[in-house]
């Protein structure tokens, strides 16, 4: 991967080239068999795809050897006997890339390649990416054994025993100092969230031998008519909550779940505690005269790892109105408040548009809170920044 | 690109006809109704179409299976170029094999179609892998197959 400046351009050119004469000449073909390995069947309707090894991105540390975009040598369905192939493959070599639902795949749990990257993490396992090397006018053959996954499931429910359907549930596992997205999926098998069934049940599977965390999310959201007849709707996303395993808002007090190789852990159950979560409605007003602000963004932010648990723009009133904020203590900011003057100016038949200038500029506010229940009006005042009249913005 | 496409029906049934139905109660909540894949049971069909006439393989048109009790469509494919065809994940079973628009087209000069064939119907009864079926479409019925774009 350290030769990518030199291949870069050498690639370029082969594409070029390859336009200018007729493209099939040069191709290769793949094929091969797909096989579970705990049950010695084909691994039906698995995902495979081909990924150029010059395509495979080193994004450092991070998330070394990603790939991104899609698979340059296509991507294909293996039939009822496990069986696949690929026709027409530019030459080069690739990455055979397989998945399939319960079983192990790189693809599956956002990692690492132990071909391209030696040193997979302390204490775990290298998934070992098989590889193929495509000639023109020739076949390669490639047998790929698939490994099953651990799986974790359970029941959401809210703390008045309802189940919750619909909870978008992600899992997480430790890279570094940080909790990630574990379950990712490729481009055929389906999106990277599950969601609850109706019955509040979830199921995740293919996962590796580790700790994890669950994490729900719930997100409530309405379609609003723009007011004009053909204006069309506009999304408002009400409000945002995210539970984890231990049923706590907090990732810090989060439990994580250990998985053996394979495992299938049921009954991790959670419940959603609708009663800690509290809305926060008030106003921000100017300290001289008490008059709202009518622009700004308002903030809860968690001390601890300074991520905003809640956030809003204020209202043309300069209310706001927070909903779905956990019990704790927080910091709240409003950023960048000001005297906004909206004027609507039509532009030829029948066409406005809104001109913004701005007329006073306000200092950030930043104030602890806490939450224990309901706060139901709430009166921030913040201070004009400068006497002179603010430049026209916008 | 469709590669193939299978229908089971509960009673793990290929056929509409022959698959089992269930009643369900206001609120029930009905479980175990299990469904196998009768993968043992499913066949590739593979051949060639040629022209009764002269015996040349044909290089366009369409190849459908039909189930003789509701002529409905089961599977269907393509004729290659070079006059073969396949059908992938057929079930055991009788059929009706038709072949439509069975035509010549000559390479290069955007496909165009120098000679049309008429239609061909035939019973096929499917009980393993068929692969060499041979199959001649006839000329068209009116006296003179007419050459269109």
């Amino acid at each position: 991967m350290r030769h990518w400046p030199l291949l870069l351009p050498l690639l370029t050119i082969a594409a070029t080239a390859q336009t200018n004469t007729s493209a099939r000449r040069a191709a290769g073909t793949v094929t091969g068999h797909v096989y579970c390995a705990d049950t010695n069947t084909p691994a039906r309707m698995a995902s495979v795809q081909l990924e150029r090894l010059e395509d495979v991105e080193d994004r450092g540390a991070d998330r070394p050897y990603h790939y991104s975009g899609p698979p340059s040598g296509g991507v294909v369905q293996t039939a009822f006997d496990g069986g696949f192939t690929f026709s027409s493959v530019p030459p080069g070599s690739y990455y055979v890339v397989v998945s399939a639902p319960g079983y192990l795949s790189p693809r599956a749990n956002g990692d690492e390649f132990d071909n391209a990257a030696p040193q997979p993490p302390a204490g775990q396992q290298p998934i070992v990416i098989p590889k193929v090397n495509v000639q023109a006018d020739q076949t390669a053959n490639i047998d790929v054994r698939l490994e099953r996954g651990a799986a974790i499931s359970g029941t959401v429910r809210f703390d008045d025993g309802g189940p919750a359907s619909g909870v978008h549930v992600m899992v997480l596992h430790r890279r570094k100092d940080k909790w990630v997205l574990s379950n990712f999926t490729s481009v055929i098998v389906g999106g990277n969230m599950d969601t609850t069934d109706d019955l509040g049940r979830y199921r995740v599977s293919g996962l590796r031998d580790r700790d994890y965390l669950v994490m729900l999310q719930l997100s409530r959201t309405d379609l609003e008519s723009r007011g004009a007849r053909d204006a069309g709707l506009s999304g408002i996303e009400r409000s945002m909550l995210r539970i984890y395993s231990g049923d706590t808002p907090h990732i810090g007090d989060a439990v994580p779940v250990k998985l053996g190789a394979g495992e299938e852990h049921s009954g991790a159950d959670i419940t959603i505690p609708l009663s800690k979560f509290h809305s926060i409605s008030g106003v921000v007003t100017a300290a001289g005269d008490g008059h709202p602000i009518n622009s700004g963004h308002l903030s809860i932010e968690d001390p601890r790892d300074k991520e905003a648990v809640v956030d809003a723009e204020l209202g043309s009133d300069g209310t706001f109105h927070l909903e779905g904020v956990p019990e704790g203590t927080y910091t709240l900011y409003v950023r960048s408040p000001r005297d906004q003057q909206f004027q609507e100016v039509s532009v030829g038949n029948r066409q406005t548009i809104t001109n913004e200038k701005t007329l006073h500029l306000y200092s950030d506010l930043e104030q602890t809170l806490k939450v224990e229940g309901d706060i139901p009006s709430l009166v921030l005042t913040v201070t004009e920044k400068s006497r002179q009249r603010a430049a026209r913005s916008q | 690109m469709l590669r193939s496409v299978l229908v089971v029906y509960s009673g793990d049934a290929t056929r509409k006809s022959a698959a089992a139905s269930f009643t369900l109660s206001p609120g029930e909540e009905r479980t175990g109704e299990d469904i196998t894949i009768p993968l043992s049971k499913l066949h590739t069909v593979s051949g060639v179409v040629t022209a009764a006439r002269d015996g040349h393989p044909i290089n366009a048109g369409n190849l459908a299976l039909m189930s003789p009790e509701d002529k409905e469509l089961v599977a269907d494919a393509e004729i290659s170029t070079d006059g073969t065809f396949q059908i992938e994940a057929v079930p055991e079973g009788s059929y009706i094999l038709r072949i439509l628009d069975a035509h010549d087209t000559m390479k290069g000069s955007g496909d165009k179609t120098t000679y049309r064939y008429g239609d061909l119907e035939q019973s096929l009864k499917i009980e393993s892998d068929v692969p060499n079926l041979a199959l001649a479409v006839p000329e068209m019925k009116q006296a003179v197959a007419r050459t269109s774009h």
